[in-house]
């Protein structure tokens, strides 16, 4: 096994990291057996690249891009479009259009997978995770510079299947635009602070609901109505939801490595209690915003059911768990993200329906 | 390492100060030899190895052996406690043979006992480190407490909570040598602490297997753990890739024989070579941070690294 263990603020640290050290080799961080200092040094297992086993194509494009996060843009994408007027457009057919904002927000999306490994690499916080982003950089599979490439690559789709969009009305998407990659960069910021907490949670709201919603609208003309408003409202504080219930496995390596995450400052018991109420309040809040959709009652029955459902499996889930180590975290995790599929799919197949 | 006997060590690091153990207070000396004399003082002997090749004044040797063996055996006084154990190295426990009250008394003694001798030392870093060290040591009784009857739990989920419980003193008499002689190097004290984790993993990695008969040279008690409800990171890694019925049957095993009919006798010795070489790797890990650590240290000092090179042999395979 050859190994090799610099200072983070050797040169050769970033090269091992970006793998530009080596054509024939790669650099895999190793996790440090400590976490709870700060740490200078850095520990690489380096291994010959003939000798690095990588998956099937697909499994490796899966694995890169993560197509599976699509579905926190795709549902307000579909259902604001089922809910659109799209009668009066003015240089584009609507055909055109959704094929193009469609391609923009997956292309886009793709970025912000590939930028999430890269931040995660760089400031080596995937080896403290039970659960992190991408095992692309984490086993070797690509050079750290190869996927940075591509990452500004998929930007550039994006921002080339958009622009058409964006020539359209470009005072009302450019700032959209702009705005979506200021906070999408900002959730990647390591600071501590309530301020950034509530920054950070911020970021995430608007990023899965309102902007794609709001885009949306203006792409076709729209003006955002009560109902987009309380879609963009709901979805957000869904993802929330999602987000934490999934993220409290981390706890402890959050913790012990200062994290400046909502979890990380919370501490356990306060995160434990603040999501058993979470877990019921969002999803009233969610039927109580779809009350202003048309049709509302087959969204508010239909969705109610679910909720009932997963909002007993998961409390009683969470009150299993007792300490930041218990086996039932990754319990939560997996059943968070059953509830947040099955809750998608019934909101496309709804939009559907009542379009 | 230098044989030394038991008694000798004991006699030489149980009095650093003329106020430790006083007769006054009745069965304290008689509870903490009985506890001393069944342990081998692994640690007070590793701090000695540190002394002889940093040259390190006697009596300050005296304080880091007495120290590190105070805080460990205050924690055998507590676990057992906690853990309601009958027998310490081969002995009724202390809570069985007094009372519970004496044994919690007893370790938060020999607590204080540190605090007191080491902040007379004079050295403000050393005794904020070995605090730190100490409630590291409690963090991982919290909350590997927490984990008793969770078979769910992952071989990461063991390692952390080993890491704050075991490994927390090895990492000690690797550090607090440098530290008592006011060496502060940050990359120095990081090198040693991956280090002191690792050896800390290897040598509990190395009592779960004894847990399964495997390199049991001293004949301990076999699935003390399973039968106390705790998943240890072998029973974990035998266990893993088993299906839900058999898993449920082979954690309920009362017995190896038992346990191992259920699984085969050739899976399992598979499974200890399969678990064996991933702790090879762990070896061959503090090996290169030991050459790494070697870079750091001056001429005189480097003889210490030979001896830190038979670590690994003697914790995890427990060859002499």
């Amino acid at each position: 096994m050859e190994l090799k263990t610099v200072k983070k603020s050797d040169p050769e640290f970033y090269q091992l990291l970006e793998g530009t050290f080596s054509d024939s080799k790669r650099a895999i961080p190793l996790r440090p057996m400590n976490q709870h200092i700060a740490f200078e040094l850095a520990t690489f297992e380096i291994l010959p690249v003939a000798q690095i086993k990588k998956p099937n194509l697909l499994m490796l494009t899966n694995e890169l891009l993560k197509p599976q996060h699509f579905l926190i843009v795709l549902v307000p994408f579909l259902l604001t479009l089922f809910s659109l007027s799209l009668e009066s457009q003015i240089l584009l057919s609507i055909k055109t259009k959704v094929i193009l904002l469609f391609l923009s927000l997956l292309v886009l999306t793709f970025y912000m997978n590939l930028q999430r490994t890269l931040a995660e690499h760089y400031q080596l916080s995937h080896l403290y995770a039970s659960a992190p982003a991408s095992s692309i950089l984490q086993k070797g599979w690509m050079r750290a510079a190869t996927v940075r490439r591509l990452s500004w690559f998929f930007l550039g789709i994006a921002m080339l299947l958009a622009s058409p969009l964006v020539i359209e009305q470009p005072e009302k998407l450019v700032p959209l635009v702009l705005l979506t990659l200021i906070l999408h960069q900002g959730l990647h910021m390591q600071k501590e602070g309530a301020l950034y907490l509530v920054r950070s949670a911020l970021n995430h709201l608007l990023l899965s609901g309102p902007l794609v919603v709001v885009g949306t609208c203006y792409v076709f003309q729209n003006q955002p109505q009560v109902q987009h408003w309380a879609l963009a409202v709901a979805w957000g504080l869904w993802i929330l939801l999602w987000r934490q219930l999934r993220s409290f496995r981390e706890m402890m390596p959050f913790t012990l490595s200062k994290s400046s995450r909502f979890i990380a400052q919370m501490g356990f018991d306060k995160t434990q209690s603040l999501l058993r109420k979470l877990i019921i309040t969002i999803p009233m809040i969610v039927l109580g915003l779809f009350s202003f959709f048309p049709q509302a009652w087959i969204w508010v029955l239909t969705t109610a059911i679910l909720h009932s459902y997963f909002i007993i499996v998961e409390m009683d889930c969470l009150n299993k768990i007792q300490s930041s180590l218990s086996s039932h975290l990754e319990d939560l995790a997996s059943i968070a993200q059953k509830h947040h599929y099955i809750f998608a799919i019934i909101l496309i197949l709804i939009g559907l329906l009542t379009k | 390492m230098q044989d030394i006997s038991i008694t000798s060590l004991h006699m030489d690091i149980k009095i650093y100060d003329p106020k430790d153990f006083p007769g006054y207070l009745p069965k304290l000396n008689l509870l903490y030899d009985d506890l001393f004399h069944g342990g081998k003082g692994f640690r007070a002997k590793l701090i000695r190895v540190f002394a002889e090749n940093l040259a390190i004044p006697q009596q300050t040797e005296k304080l880091l052996a007495q120290t590190i063996e105070f805080i460990h055996n205050a924690s055998l006084l507590h676990d057992d406690l906690i853990d309601r154990s009958s027998l310490r190295r081969g002995k009724t426990t202390a809570w069985l043979k007094y009372t519970p009250e004496y044994a919690v008394l007893a370790g938060d003694y020999l607590l204080a006992r540190v605090m007191v001798n080491l902040s007379g030392f004079g050295n403000i870093k050393l005794v904020q480190y070995t605090a730190e060290v100490i409630s590291d040591l409690l963090e991982g009784e919290w909350i590997q407490d927490s984990l008793i009857h969770d078979f769910e739990v992952t071989l990461d989920q063991l390692d952390r909570v080993h890491n704050l419980k075991t490994a927390s003193l090895f990492k000690w008499c690797l550090r607090s040598p440098f530290i008592a002689l006011e060496n502060y190097d940050s990359t120095l004290h990081q090198t040693l602490e991956e280090m002191g984790t690792l050896l800390g993993m290897l040598f509990q990695r190395s009592d779960d297997l004894l847990d399964f008969d495997i390199r049991n040279y001293e004949g301990k008690a076999l699935l003390g753990d399973l039968k106390s409800g705790y998943l240890n990171s072998f029973g974990y890694f035998l266990t893993k890739d088993l299906a839900p019925d058999l898993r449920k049957k082979v954690l309920a095993s009362q017995s190896l024989g038992e346990l191992k009919a259920l699984l085969s006798e050739k899976y399992f010795n598979d499974k200890v070579t399969e678990f064996d070489l991933i702790n090879v790797k762990l070896i061959e890990r503090y090996h290169h941070l030991l050459k790494f650590l070697s870079e750091q240290l001056t001429e005189n000092q480097r003889k210490l690294c030979s001896h830190l090179a038979k670590l690994p042999e003697l914790l995890y395979w427990r060859k002499a």
